[in-house]
């Protein structure tokens, strides 16, 4: 990583997986370098308004759901990972952006074309966390990395490369 | 913020709106080519696109601005052309596509008039999205007559010896 880096929410998400009693490989992988990246950030790390929603929509989803292989991610796992996110965030080694104006035109927009266009899916709180780390790299006159697990960035980027000026993927699954 | 987007092939023109623009304060971007534009539009999503009718390496006129319409419907379109007469430019607001259509030839002060419509988009990119406005922009560009689009397209082109 040379840059800022924006976190997405299943970023987020993982490395709460990695931090159950007995988390997965996948979780491990993918969840170590943003317990890394967030110990001691080297670089500005932010996440946008909606990726702090998602984060507590999954996490309580999470922990209601009490089937194999979830029965690890009950309230105690579910506070832990909040109070993390939200010391990041007090601690400020985190940021959240306010997600900028018309974004959310925007994200519909970029939902809408992408289908129409070419078939594919680009969810829309997706979009809304591209435009932001778009946004927020504009701003500073560089290139955001955004971290996630979410392999429909990379397709969105393939399809929309100007994109790429702004935002570089990484897919920590990869 | 980006708010305000032209389009447009001659550039003293896009220097000329830049210059004044920035020196009232205002932020302008612009492109000189559809692609380029198009392209900005998606990083973007500003509030106002100004476009020339007649732009090098691309599809002519009313379809593109059409395209734009059609990602976006509550962007505010002005269509500002060297290509259009005061004739055409009320044949092309008629339809409801663009916002205004004006002719670079018969309008003595385009500058100013752009100029306004720029100061206007900071104005609004200041106030959150009025969905009403939003809805009603999408029901309007659904009745779009592209038909008559087509025609339109099809008659100035034929005016200008472009077809």
């Amino acid at each position: 990583m040379s840059g800022p880096v924006y976190l997405d929410t299943s970023a987020l998400v993982r490395r709460a997986e990695a931090a159950v009693l007995q988390p997965t490989p996948r979780n491990i992988h993918s969840g170590t370098p943003v317990t890394t990246l967030l110990t001691s950030p080297p670089v500005p790390v932010a996440t946008c308004e909606v990726g702090l929603l998602e984060f507590h929509d999954v996490v309580t989803m999470l922990w209601r759901d009490s089937n194999p292989p979830y029965q690890q991610h009950d309230e105690a796992w579910a506070e832990s990972a909040i109070s993390q996110v939200m010391a990041d965030i007090a601690q400020e080694r985190l940021s959240i952006r306010a997600a900028p104006a018309r974004a959310y035109e925007q994200a519909i927009t970029l939902v809408t074309m992408t289908t129409r266009m070419h078939g594919r899916k680009f969810r829309v709180w997706d979009a809304v966390h591209l435009v932001t780390a778009t946004a927020w790299a504009s701003e500073l006159g560089q290139s955001v990395e955004l971290w996630t697990t979410d392999g429909d960035f990379d397709g969105f980027v393939a399809l929309y490369p100007h994109f790429g000026q702004f935002v570089s993927i990484k897919n920590l699954d990869n | 913020m980006v708010y305000a987007l032209m389009i447009d092939d001659e550039q003293a023109l896009r220097e000329s709106v830049q210059r004044t623009a920035s020196l009232a304060g205002l932020e302008l971007l612009t492109a000189s080519t559809w692609d380029e534009g198009l392209t900005l539009f998606h990083i973007h999503s500003p509030d106002l696109v100004i476009v020339d009718y007649n732009l090098p390496e691309s599809r002519h006129g009313l379809q593109l601005i059409a395209e734009i319409r059609k990602l976006r419907p509550s962007v505010r379109l002005v269509l500002l052309s060297g290509y259009i007469d005061e004739e055409d430019a009320q044949e092309i607001e008629s339809l409801d596509l663009v916002d205004r259509a004006v002719s670079k030839i018969t309008s003595p002060n385009a500058t100013e008039l752009i100029l306004n419509e720029i100061r206007s988009a900071a104005h609004r990119a200041l106030n959150p999205t009025n969905w009403v406005d939003v809805a009603t922009a999408h029901q309007r560009a659904e009745s779009t007559d592209r038909a008559a689009l087509d025609d339109l397209d099809h008659k100035i082109q034929q005016r200008r010896g472009m077809s």
